[in-house]
């Protein structure tokens, strides 16, 4: 038996618009919606090579499953994304240094190195907490909106194998954060996306996958250095994560417990019967006494 | 709800029950949380002659009559007579389920439940081989029909599972702060002589017992009835009683509850309550972008 469980994948809309691109873009879309999740990567590969004009568009709106790489310099690993890419090298968060090597490549200012490096700290240890094991990096970059404007993304990678019947599971976390000084605070723009899936093929179960994107706002205060910042966007990832894993504990699991019980009564409806009604002559009795 | 008990039967009784090839009645009763062996009854004619003498043989209290048909088939008299400790009748069909369970299931047919020996005939014991009892070929929702119109003649005392604990003063004036949202947590609990009294506010307290807890989370309040697993089962039921009067009487103080749930493990129940205030996500979890992601910063091509 085969099973599997689309979530409603939608995208923003692309940057540009050209007239005629717009409809393919849109058809491609909708077809990475209405296929399976756990082949996005191998779709958006035709995809690029049937419309080549739009491979930008598609590679920035259609998230997919992150992969893992080991930093050839400090040896830990890190995550592979669009937001540490340039051209076809991988920057390691851990030594800023790009592999394959390239020359001028695109590398974070300075400051928005620093924040790296202390958000880096943080989130690894959000990960251990969270998620026990896990591989978690943590870019910053300069959006090129406006002054004093940055952009930072956190990305958790955690795959569980052999667990409880569990033949491989994982989950990704896509946090992208737009951060964009407004009075005497900052709008923290946050969008998420989840990717979950998970293959049990010894329970006749077989593939479960989906992705769910969700976005959060908030004005929030920050003092001058990093600290403030990285205090702000942990709390709105480590919020919208939980309210994440909630929904998508209550729509994947949640549904389907209702439906098998409604299918068939666990405890044989003449047990609930007896059990409401032997209630009731209790509440009758407390009644009674209550009255005297 | 369906309450679990713990009360199992001795090996005296379960001893008894497997050698019963001549036994036409096995008499079994509660006695220290555990269903004991009375006495039983050897087979001397059919079935119908001897049922008047097994009868004739039971005792005025609370006790089980597990009776051996000649289809070798058993039915399960649970008598309960009116004066019987209220715990006990409480207690009375779960363990009778229990029994049946430990003695196996399949070799049950329908239970029979009596309040006075006038009430046992024969005819209600069910002697066919294979059970055919026609309400389980029904759906719940008609189920619920035949049942609301047999208790139609009853609504008065079915009233009464909404009945009205009396709320303290102190936890009425804790409930009212709690809407002009000057806390946002109050618990509350059932004292034993029937009256919801105020246990903490603003803190949460041990989650050893059962209690009631109005939350507020995300500015949308919610009604929490905790009931651990491990509570007795009287402290269950007075809980479930006096909920539905309470919810009630909350909402009579002008409170506007966003829900209202119910929780079993202390380890859940701050996830059950954050999941609560969760918008209802509904099955397509439509996401529609308010902003846009922030452009990636590499080039895709060299």
């Amino acid at each position: 038996m085969c099973c599997q469980h689309f979530i409603e994948l939608q995208t923003p809309k692309p940057h540009q618009t050209h007239n005629m691109s717009d409809a393919q873009y849109e058809a491609g879309l909708d077809l990475v919606r209405r296929l399976a999740p756990t082949k996005i990567p191998e779709l958006v590969g035709h995809l690029c090579s049937l419309c080549p004009d739009l491979t930008d568009d598609w590679l920035t709106s259609i998230d997919q499953p992150l992969q893992v790489k080991r930093c050839a310099q400090t040896g830990r690993d890190f995550i592979l994304c669009d937001y540490n890419r340039d051209a076809d090298s991988y920057r390691s968060p851990f030594s800023n240094e790009y592999e394959p090597p390239l020359e001028d490549a695109v590398l974070p200012p300075d400051n928005l190195r620093q924040l790296e490096a202390e958000a880096n700290d943080i989130f690894a240890t959000f990960t251990k907490l969270y998620y026990e094991s896990g591989v978690c990096s943590v870019y910053a970059w300069d959006p090129a909106t406006e002054d004093g404007a940055f952009a930072m993304g956190v990305f958790i990678h955690k795959v569980g194998e052999g667990h409880r019947g569990l033949d491989q599971g994982v989950w990704d976390s896509i946090h992208v954060f737009e951060v964009v000084p407004e009075g005497d605070k900052f709008a923290y723009r946050l969008t998420t996306t989840v990717l979950l899936s998970m293959n049990a093929s010894g329970t006749g179960l077989k593939t479960l996958a989906g992705s769910y994107t969700q976005q959060a706002e908030n004005n929030l205060k920050a003092g001058s250095g990093w600290h403030d910042h990285v205090v702000n966007m942990g709390k709105m990832v480590e919020t919208m994560e939980n309210q994440m894993r909630n929904s998508l504990q209550s729509v994947y699991f949640g549904k389907a417990k209702d439906v098998l019980g409604e299918l068939r009564d666990a405890a044989g409806a003449s047990q609930t019967q007896r059990m409401a009604a032997l209630q009731s002559s209790l509440a009758a009795q407390l009644k009674a006494r209550n009255a005297m | 709800m369906s309450i679990r008990t713990n009360i199992h039967c001795t090996a005296e009784l379960k001893a008894a029950f497997e050698q019963s090839e001549n036994t036409r009645a096995i008499f079994a009763k509660v006695v220290d949380e555990e269903v004991v062996l009375m006495s039983s009854v050897a087979k001397s004619s059919s079935d119908e002659e001897d049922y008047t003498a097994v009868l004739d043989s039971m005792a005025e209290e609370c006790h089980y009559v597990l009776f051996h048909l000649d289809t070798d088939r058993w039915t399960l008299i649970n008598f309960v007579p009116e004066e019987t400790p209220v715990r006990a009748k409480m207690l009375a069909s779960s363990v009778g389920d229990g029994l049946k369970k430990d003695l196996g299931l399949n070799l049950f047919n329908k239970d029979v439940h009596a309040t006075e020996k006038a009430d046992l005939s024969f005819g209600q014991l069910d002697v066919t081989l294979a059970p055919v009892d026609t309400s389980e070929a029904l759906a719940d929702s008609e189920k619920e029909v035949i049942a609301m119109e047999r208790d139609a003649g009853e609504v008065a005392v079915q009233g009464a599972s909404v009945m009205s604990f009396a709320v303290t003063d102190a936890a009425a004036e804790t409930i009212r702060l709690f809407k002009g949202e000057g806390t946002d947590l109050v618990a509350l609990n059932v004292t034993d002589d029937e009256r919801v009294e105020l246990l903490a506010k603003d803190t949460m307290p041990g989650l050893e017992g059962g209690m009631f807890l109005l939350r507020r989370v995300q500015g949308r309040a919610v009604f929490v009835m905790f009931v651990p697993e491990t509570l007795p089962v009287k402290a269950k039921m007075v809980l479930t009683s006096a909920k539905g009067g309470l919810v009630a009487q909350v909402k009579a103080l002008g409170l506007d509850l966003a829900k209202t749930i119910e929780c079993r493990e202390a380890d859940t129940l701050e996830a059950d309550i954050e999941a609560a205030v969760e918008p209802e996500a509904d099955a397509t979890m439509e996401y529609k972008p308010k902003f846009k992601r922030p452009a990636r910063p590499g080039r895709r091509r060299v």
